[in-house]
């Protein structure tokens, strides 16, 4: 393959690893309604939505041609259909398998584009057979009630159907129901089909991947399509290429194609397995009935998003001028319910607005690479540099009067430099929801295995934040509600005799606040144990026996690695990956987290999160001739010190003594080897940080003060730097060092070591 | 003064020329921008050229080797910048108004260097470059490179009776390398 044709390919596959992923989110988003409402009307409308879905993964898998995969969602939409037409209930049982489904189609996608390396067959074997298994309801007819709107809807679908902005004689809007409209020909023509199913022809599916060397032994596969054709007619037929290879690799005599053929016939099943009985045994055949799926002229129903009236026309059953009569009749399909009594107004009005409001949604998004909006970005920093520079030259203006205008015009265009930078950051934000929405399935595959009762309530799921972010805190909250739901609740049974509601319930919720994003995971589960906890660290050494610890910092130790308390160690949570772990995470983010817990009544996880990483509230200081920022969240106290608070201890350094607590003295001159710094800890200032619970004073020259920071990467162009976390670009344009605390702490410990050794 | 003057002109001009020939796309790979460290004349080809800029200030980078005078802001981008001088062991100098920092791509990544100044942008037919002899020791050097350790040297542009040292980007910024020197 030549290297532009596999460019292509990868890029078709991004893009539909992109596509994908966007309905795969959307898929278990409706499968968690599905999971939790109970009112039939909405449950309808989720499941037409489900289908929806699936059906599109299907269309976007066959394109690219991941054949397995697209089958696999193909029996995923027939048992939809099944549910769809109430011929399978909606339980506990299919929403597992629905939600395994959903799982799997995601394995399997990132198998297809490369992002996975292993996948199991049997799973997806497993689950398929699982689909087949749920017990059928025979037949649903017009038996299901009147109050179902559909079953109505079906008495009087034709004038309603053909609203159509084509048909320029009505001022129609072509904004109809899509769901009721997919509905009620759906319903339609199951009317006819569920006719056809006993006596006429079935319609099946066979799937034909012949063995490669069939042409060797003289067989052409047009025989087996001649004889199919003999059975019925051959409604489509599509040939797979896939396996095609470039030319320099052909193989002549080698068979490279496979099909699906579509095959609509009176005759039974083994009739047709016959027809490929010699070559059974070497090559693939699957032979599926799907005669659900058409009705009975062949037309594919799930592709029949075509408006009624063409497919009536279509099918011979009533012709165009029919049409345009009734047509000139017709009012909307909304005001006929209501008219009909089938539905309220408010609600066809709002169904209607919803409607618009997806339609709207769906055509002004795009995708941007994100490294386009960096860019801008960059440029936008470039031009905030700028436009101070350029008010500095009007400073030298003779002028009075033009020096004033200049300067008016100059702060507006500072005005709408500064919206632009918001607008661009803020297009990198995406709402929280994308990782939200997967607890729910965590939650309750581990109350299911637990036999624990709980209830996961997420609020503030629209919360945007940076995209980044969202990304690197995913791992952290995952654990973090894991914990909660394996550690934190306990089984019913004890809830109850600890008087408390057999349901537990794990709280997530995510809010802007202050220019930061909080993030809490909170459970009425039964605690921390704080004498564990203690006990624990007196083991671990981390305090001293009988030391005095205040509870804040007693259950900050828990952040400390190695640290568990968990007596057993289950298969969900405690298999090494600590809270520690948790802790950088956030730290990395320049966020932080905070434990609140209380015995019996639950534990609370407080994350404070940047809205974004790529600006931070950064603390300008100045060392030698060098500007350096530190991120404000790590500083604690800045001052000048006096004479009796500085201690040398011999062999131990320098120490601060900071309203009685000690702090060793960094000299950040040293450590970053800066010339011409200040010495002299009396001539300079102290600016204490916080890492991992302990402070350190920083020596440096002067304090610039706090500014927000646009962090700029060092490794994009270089590498990374020990003690340096990046760099910024200062108003002058100067480049600006930003210091890692946590590094320079640790790149002064081994420094202390090596000079004590 | 005056002729300062020129000299700068000239250098202006050399610029200009040179940012057309990196925005036209029918240059050829056998273009070299030439420049001088110290007496001798060097060059680059003119593909791996993003951007040539008068020196200006450098902020200090912590930790980094000693050839890596800095880092600088190009419109938001962080550009290291290093100096080839000491990379191959001349005497550092002073910068001045004429020094330029030439920014190129190698292996992906945006680098400065800093030259003594801008020479011209020379045609040099591959059969007027000759390899350079495999020397490895630093002792034994090419005679014409001057007191350029060889590794660094993709061949000797030969252009009317002077000659051009190319340069191998990649290999002076190579991190093997660096840490033999450093």
């Amino acid at each position: 393959m030549t290297k532009s044709a596999s460019d292509f390919q990868e890029r078709l596959k991004r893009i539909f690893f992109e596509e994908a992923q966007d309905l795969i989110n959307n898929l278990d988003q409706h499968l968690i309604i599905l999971d939790r409402e109970s009112d039939q009307n909405k449950i309808a409308t989720v499941i037409d939505e489900i289908f929806n879905i699936v059906h599109s993964l299907k269309a976007s898998t066959g394109s690219v041609g991941f054949i397995k995969l697209s089958q696999f969602l193909h029996s995923l939409e027939s048992f939809l259909v099944d549910i769809r037409k109430r011929r399978i209930a909606i339980s506990q049982e299919v929403v597992t398998i629905l939600f395994d489904t959903s799982y799997l189609v995601k394995d399997g996608i990132n198998f297809v584009t490369g992002t996975d390396s292993d996948i199991d067959d049997e799973e997806y074997i497993k689950v398929a057979d699982l689909m087949k298994n749920i017990p059928k309801e025979t037949g649903t007819g017009t038996g299901t009630g009147t109050s179902d709107s559909r079953t109505l809807l079906s008495i009087v679908p034709t004038p309603t159907e053909i609203p159509s902005s084509e048909m320029p004689s009505t001022e129609m809007p072509s904004t109809e129901m899509p769901p009721l409209k997919v509905q009620d020909t759906e319903e339609l023509k199951k009317s006819t089909t569920d006719n056809n199913n006993n006596k006429g022809p079935k319609h099946w599916q066979i799937i034909m991947i012949l063995t490669s060397d069939l042409l060797k032994s003289g067989t052409d596969p047009l025989m087996y399509f001649n004889e199919m054709s003999e059975f019925g007619e051959l409604v489509n037929v599509s040939c797979n290429i896939e396996a095609v290879p470039s030319l320099e690799k052909f193989i002549f005599d080698e068979l490279y194609l496979s099909w699906e053929i579509i095959l609509k016939s009176n005759r039974p099943l083994t009739d047709i397995q016959n027809i490929f009985l010699f070559i059974e045994d070497k090559s693939e055949i699957k032979i599926n009935d799907v005669s659900s799926r058409y009705n009975d002229t062949g037309v594919e129903k799930l592709l029949a998003d075509k408006r009624l009236g063409d497919i009536l026309i279509e099918r011979g059953n009533i012709n165009a001028e029919d049409v345009e009569i009734v047509a000139k009749k017709q009012e909307r399909l909304g005001e006929m319910l209501v008219k009909e009594n089938v539905a309220v107004k408010e609600e066809v009005e709002k169904a209607v607005d919803d409607q618009m409001a997806s339609k709207k949604h769906a055509s002004t998004t795009i995708r941007v690479d994100i490294t386009k909006l960096d860019e801008l970005v960059n440029l936008i920093g470039e031009l905030v540099i700028t436009s101070s520079q350029l008010k500095n030259l009007i400073q030298k203006v003779d002028s009075k009067d033009l020096r004033r205008a200049l300067l008016s015009k100059c702060e507006e265009s500072a005005r709408i430099t500064s919206n632009l930078q918001d607008r661009v950051m803020n297009a990198r934000m995406v709402p929280i929801d994308t990782i939200f929405s997967q607890f729910y399935r965590i939650v309750r595959d581990i109350s299911m295995k637990q036999e624990k009762n709980i209830r996961l309530v997420i609020t503030g799921q629209e919360t945007e934040l940076d995209k980044n972010i969202v990304e690197k805190i995913n791992n952290p909250l995952k654990h973090l509600v894991r914990n909660c739901a394996d550690h934190g609740i306990e089984k019913p049974s004890v809830r109850e005799e600890n008087g408390k509601n057999r349901e537990a319930m794990v709280h997530l919720k995510a809010y802007h606040l202050e220019g930061n994003i909080f993030i809490e995971v909170s459970d009425d589960g039964k605690g921390m144990d704080k004498d564990a906890i203690y006990k624990k660290a007196i083991e671990l050494g981390l305090i001293k026996k009988d030391e005095h610890i205040d509870d804040d910092s007693l259950y900050e130790l828990i952040f400390m690695p190695g640290f568990s308390t968990a007596k057993e160690i289950t298969d969900i949570s405690g298999r090494g990956v600590g809270m520690d772990i948790v802790k950088k995470a956030i730290t990395d983010l320049h966020g932080e987290i905070k434990i609140f817990t209380q015995k019996n009544k639950g534990t609370r996880f407080v994350i404070r999160l940047p809205l974004t990483l790529a600006i931070i509230e950064g603390l300008l200081f100045r060392v030698g001739k060098q500007i350096l920022a530190l991120p404000l969240i790590s500083v604690d106290e800045i001052f000048k010190p006096k004479k009796e608070q500085i201690n040398t201890l011999e062999e131990r350094g320098e120490f601060v003594n900071v309203s009685g607590k000690v702090c060793s003295l960094i000299r950040i001159h040293h450590l970053l080897d800066i010339e011409g710094a200040i010495t002299d800890p009396l001539e300079a200032k102290i600016l204490n940080v916080l890492v991992n619970g302990k402070k350190y004073s920083l020596l440096v020259d002067d304090i610039i003060g706090q500014q927000q920071v646009v962090l700029k990467s060092l490794e994009q162009n270089y590498e990374k730097v020990n003690g340096v976390s990046g760099t910024t670009i200062l108003g002058n344009g100067d480049v600006g060092i930003i210091i890692d605390p946590t590094e320079v702490v640790s790149m002064f410990r081994e420094k202390e070591l090596f000079v004590r050794i | 003064m005056a002729m300062e003057n020129k000299q700068t002109e000239n250098k202006a001009d050399i610029k200009e020329a040179l940012m057309n020939l990196l925005h036209s796309s029918s240059s050829g790979g056998n273009q070299f921008v030439t420049f001088n460290i110290a007496t001798e004349e060097y060059g680059i080809n003119i593909k791996s050229v993003q951007e040539i800029t008068g020196f200006r200030h450098l902020t200090y980078l912590p930790n980094a080797p000693k050839y890596v005078k800095g880092i600088l802001n190009l419109r938001g981008n962080i550009i290291p910048v290093m100096d080839p001088r000491i990379k191959f062991g001349m005497d550092e100098i002073t910068y001045d108004k004429t020094s330029v920092i030439i920014i190129v791509e190698t292996s992906g990544k945006n680098v400065g260097i800093i030259v003594d100044n801008i020479k011209d942008v020379l045609t040099i037919d591959a059969k007027n470059i000759e390899e350079t002899p495999q020397v490895s020791s630093r002792s034994s050097r090419s005679s014409r490179s001057s007191n350029v350790d060889s590794q660094f040297i993709e061949g000797i542009g030969k252009v009317g009776e002077k000659f051009v040292i190319i340069l191998n980007i990649s290999k002076i910024f190579n991190k093997e390398d660096l840490a033999k020197i450093a």
